[in-house]
């Protein structure tokens, strides 16, 4: 890794070079996916430019966490195949991942600079430690989610907002450039999710890609680049205007979803299968 | 003074002593060591399992070698290899690991006793495979466990990382693409190896007190990886030449009495630790000291 020239020592999607930019960012065609003898996702196929932001929508049980597993590697689909810059997953560090609900062991001997640090370990070699340019890559990453002054916290001892951005710090210390972040905004109250939203801006201006699947539609409709519509199959993907139809969200949501057609033509929705125990009504 | 000191070097005068010091010392820390990921990790029943199960490969090799080392270590090997595969291959099934763990380890170590019933010097036999018997250790047997020792110390520094990414955060591996199935199997291989290098030191039965006791005693201790490492090895080291001095001169037998010197450190660790400590919590809980801080 260089890290001269700027004077940023994070260079998210610095090594863009490296790839060849004729092909999209992310391209997947036909997948499919099936857990037993249920159907999670079946016959998806999108393609994402570099440095989108795009929002990944759809009810409980959609397949939006199995999307994010299968493009970060986690989970083999039964069908189809995933390009990231043409290559296969399974030769690519460039994706960052922050999950839903993070299986980690919370009583880990680890602070949070530790836990930051090792979204770097891709990038050392055996018998190699973290060198001046590593720690200073890490205390960057904990600027941005505006946590460096908890680094010596231990990791368990975070509240859940907290601990959401220090799974985000981890990830740009990865340096990926293609950042998928599952449900980042819920349980968060709306400072912490504006936190988000900064970070998504700084994101974008280093041309990073990036979905986030998200129950709240609003948000997705106001901050996105575009939408994915997603319930099994990939019933969506483009602009709110294009994406939020009747017909669309009534497949999607089939009668769960409220759609108020005011005289202006505004239309409210409600997502009722929402999450983090909020109910989300934009009336 | 002069007492203390010839109390501390009068061991040291025979040759047997001096051979099992280094001996339970290189266990020590290695056990201690590798001990922080198999508690880390919420391995303490397996690492037990399999220091049970080796006693079949064990016999086998004592039966075909007698003491020499060589086919006790590879039967042992063998054996604990065979059993970390065999409770894999249950557990895919569909059975519950700790279940299957409980299966392997009663039928080998059965099997293993069985084995040894067949010689006629049994008891003394069983009870050194069982308890240790670190002062019959060779010079052969000290070069072999110091070998093996130091390739153990050797592999777990160089994957330290990526041994503690699997431990933490599984997802993250995945995403980092880690080789999971490699480093998993690499570190049931290390386990293996460290309970057969330490067989002569401490026994089968004694086998989880070395890897788990230091290193619980160090996580109450610290809250950073790297000294939960160092902290480990420190009071498995001391443990070791603690446990042969009070074997030496209490007359008591020196695999036991190296796992009750672990066990007060564990003690004191439990009652004392700053953070977690019992006696701390109590005191920082005491009603009488909190209307005293807060006035
Ligand atoms: N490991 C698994 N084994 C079996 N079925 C699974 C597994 N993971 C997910 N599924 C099923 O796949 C479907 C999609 O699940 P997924 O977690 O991707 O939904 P989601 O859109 O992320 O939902 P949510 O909004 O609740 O997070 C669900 O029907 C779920 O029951
Ligand atoms: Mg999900």
């Amino acid at each position: 890794m260089e890290l001269t020239q700027s004077s940023s020592v994070l260079h998210l999607g610095s090594q863009s070079d490296k790839h060849d930019h004729s092909y999209p960012v992310l391209k997947l065609k036909n997948i499919s996916v099936h857990f037993n003898n249920t159907v999670a996702l079946r016959d998806v196929s999108f393609e994402l430019q570099v440095g989108e932001r795009v929002a990944v929508i759809g009810p409980n049980g959609a397949g939006k966490s199995t999307l994010f597993n299968v493009i970060s590697g986690v989970l083999v689909p039964s069908q189809g195949q995933v390009d990231i810059y043409g290559h296969v997953p399974g030769e690519h560090i460039c994706i960052a991942y922050v999950s839903q609900r993070s299986q980690v062991d919370w009583q880990f001997p680890a602070n949070v600079a530790d836990v930051v640090m090792m979204g770097r370990i891709g990038r050392m070699g055996l018998f190699r430690w973290p060198k001046r340019a590593d720690w200073q890559v890490v205390e960057e990453a904990l600027d941005l989610v505006g946590m460096n002054h908890l680094r010596q916290r231990q990791i368990g001892e975070l509240s859940g907002g907290q601990q959401q951005r220090v799974f985000i710090a981890r990830a740009l210390a990865q340096e990926a450039e293609l950042m998928l972040m599952d449900e980042p905004l819920s349980g968060l109250d709306v400072k912490s999710q504006e936190d988000i939203f900064a970070i998504l801006d700084k994101l974008r201006q280093r041309r990073v890609t990036v979905l986030v699947a998200t129950h709240d539609l609003n948000l997705a409709a106001e901050r996105f680049d575009r939408l994915m519509l997603l319930n099994q199959t990939l019933l969506g993907f483009g602009q709110a205007d294009q994406v939020f139809t009747p017909k669309l969200l009534s497949q999607a949501y089939s009668g769960s979803m409220r759609l108020i057609e005011t005289p202006n033509g505004t239309m409210f929705l409600s997502d009722g299968h929402c999450c983090g125990g909020e109910e989300h009504t934009h009336a | 003074m002069p007492d203390l000191l010839a109390w501390l070097t009068d061991p040291l005068g025979y040759t047997f002593m001096l051979r099992g010091l280094a001996a339970a010392l290189i266990v020590g820390v290695v056990c201690a060591v590798l001990g922080t990921y198999i508690v880390l990790r919420g391995m303490a029943f397996f690492g037990d399992a399999i220091a049970h199960a080796i006693l079949p490969g064990v016999a086998i090799g004592y039966l075909v070698g007698g003491t020499n080392p060589l086919p006790l270590l590879a039967g042992g090997l063998v054996a604990g290899i065979l059993s970390a595969l065999g409770i894999g291959a249950i557990t895919r099934s569909g059975i519950k690991e700790d279940t299957a763990i409980g299966v392997i380890f009663a039928s080998m170590f059965a099997l293993g006793i069985a084995l040894i019933s067949t010689v006629r010097s049994y008891t003394v036999d069983l009870t050194h495979f069982l308890f240790g018997n670190v002062l019959g250790v060779s010079n052969s047997d000290l070069w072999l466990s110091g070998g093996f020792g130091a390739l153990v110390i050797i592999t777990i520094a160089a994957f330290y990382k990526e041994f503690m990414v699997i431990s933490f955060d599984p997802i993250l591996a995945k995403t980092l693409r880690l080789p999971i199935n490699f480093l998993n199997n690499l570190l049931l291989l290390l386990i293996a190896v460290t309970i057969v290098l330490s067989l002569q030191t401490v026994g089968v039965a004694l086998m989880a007190a070395m890897l788990v006791t230091p290193a619980a005693a160090a996580s109450l201790l610290t809250r950073r990886l790297p000294m939960m490492m160092v902290l480990s090895a420190i009071i498995g080291a001391i443990s070791a030449i603690a446990g042969l001095y009070l074997s030496f001169y209490v007359n008591i037998a020196s695999g036991p009495a190296i796992v009750l010197v672990c066990t007060s450190f564990f003690l004191l660790a439990f009652l004392f630790s700053p953070r977690q400590g019992l006696l701390m919590k109590r005191w920082k809980l005491n009603p009488y000291r909190l209307g005293q801080t807060q006035s």
